[in-house]
């Protein structure tokens, strides 16, 4: 009897071996798997887009919308055509173009529904929209790659899928926590550039020069510091490129440096809030206000420095943290330090706080 | 019992601990969520006088808040940051 049971479980341990081994069984069963496992994170980023659909909808009922569903929807499906690559003709003022013909759409739309409002409300608006756009094109790719791995029983697929989930899951929960901040108008850790040129200026008046961009004038130890940032407190980056430009054309060229400052995204393993120092224009955009910046600054032979302050891609776009709110403190004393020793006085130099200035006037 | 059945059992009760294991590692993964506050700072021009206290909707870097009770100057939200809440053991 004994012996009968030991035999049966031998047997059945060596079929389902040999099955595994040299049937597919082994991989409809690990197909099986990871979707089913797949299929629960979809639900959690579903989960993650459908709150930030329903936020956007009463963030935008509150502002007076006559159909906030129909707004989100047409605005969280608003997509960009990119320009012609192969032809590198004139593809920044294409960029350009495109980017700005966007802008105006979106905020077209913005007024259509909710009629004149402040500029800094519908920024705001149009940010959270701007999430909840990311996060729906996140959950429909996912989508896609799962039901077509499904389809197909492309077991590849479904890995590739499996294991970079849980760094798509990780941005989801990052654009879902940045939300908050764009909901209330607080300060993200991209405003750090912005929040150092208000600590160089305080209160000095802001002067508009370019669209949704502002600049004020100060003196640190008798040189004449141009301080350029977005126009606050929405959230908006505004055209800093334009700006320093328009500011040494102005001057005829008679600028003995450029420093520009932003948020840098960090190494695993960095410290967040660390400063570190460097040349070239320090901006993140796709493209036309860092070559404005480049090109104004060859064209003049002036010197461009890049001050930047370390921080996570989830920390750049959610509420500022303490760290980074005081490593703008280090970086004014450090421009400070850059003026006094690298700009002969009674000369002149454009400090760029470059980044998002929602909350920051 | 022969070695066969002891072989058979020690391979059950192992495959049953590692997966035991793998469970609980999986389970363990998820942190518990610090809790946060947002504070606006809020500091005289004059930079005698500085305050905290919670957010409040509307706040911005830069707003005016007043006057100053020390030296009658303006005062004006300095910072608005996230900070951990330390939790008292
Ligand atoms: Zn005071």
């Amino acid at each position: 009897m004994d012996g009968d049971i030991q035999g049966i479980i031998s047997t059945i341990i060596l079929i389902s071996l040999f099955l595994m081994m040299f049937t597919n069984i082994g991989q409809k069963l690990q197909l099986m798997f990871l979707t089913a496992n797949l299929k629960s994170k979809l639900a959690i980023l579903e989960k993650l887009l459908n709150d930030a659909l329903s936020r956007s909808e009463k963030l935008l009922a509150l502002a007076g919308s006559k159909n906030p569903k129909k707004t989100v929807r047409k605005l969280t499906e608003f997509f960009v055509i990119e320009p012609v690559s192969i032809e590198p003709t004139d593809i920044i003022r294409r960029l350009a173009h495109i980017l700005d013909t966007r802008r105006h759409n979106v905020r077209r739309i913005l007024v259509e529904d909710l009629g004149e409002k402040s500029k800094h409300e519908l920024s705001n608006i149009e940010v959270v929209l701007e999430v909840t756009s990311a996060l729906n094109y996140l959950y429909k790719v996912v989508r896609h790659y799962l039901l077509l791995g499904e389809k197909t029983s492309n077991l590849i697929l479904v890995m590739q899928l499996a294991y970079l989930m849980p760094t798509i899951l990780k941005i989801a929960d990052a654009y879902h926590k940045s939300l908050d901040a764009f909901e209330k108008g607080l300060p993200i850790g991209d405003g750090l550039g912005p929040l150092v040129a208000y600590r160089l200026t305080y209160n000095a008046p802001r002067k508009p020069i370019v669209e949704e961009t502002v600049y004020s004038i100060t003196e640190i130890d008798g040189r004449l510091v141009y301080v350029v940032k977005a126009e606050g407190p929405g959230a908006t980056v505004g055209k800093p490129g334009e700006a320093i430009e328009k500011l040494v054309e102005k001057e005829k060229g008679n600028i003995s440096r450029i420093i520009t400052v932003d948020a840098a995204l960090k190494l695993e393993g960095e410290e967040t809030g660390s400063i570190a120092e460097g040349v070239g224009a320090a901006i993140g955009d796709p493209g036309p206000e860092k070559i404005r910046i480049e090109r104004i600054a060859t064209k003049y032979n002036i010197p461009v420095d890049a001050l930047v302050v370390k921080m996570s891609a989830e920390e750049a776009i959610q509420t500022m943290n303490k760290k980074i709110a005081e490593a703008a403190d280090k970086v004014v004393e450090e421009i400070k330090d850059i003026i006094k020793h690298r700009v002969p006085k009674g000369g002149k130099v454009i400090v760029a706080g470059i980044g998002n200035t929602i909350g920051i006037i | 019992m022969d070695a066969f059945t002891m072989i058979q059992l020690i391979a059950i009760v192992l495959l049953a601990i590692l997966l035991v294991f793998s469970i609980f590692m999986t389970e363990r993964k998820k942190k518990p969520e610090i809790p946060k506050r947002t504070i606006t700072v809020i500091r005289c021009d004059n930079g005698d006088y500085e305050t905290k206290r919670d957010f409040r909707q509307g706040d911005f870097i830069g707003k005016v808040e007043g006057k100053c009770p020390k030296c009658g100057g303006i005062l004006r939200v300095h910072s608005i940051y996230v900070e951990e809440i330390q939790s008292a053991k």
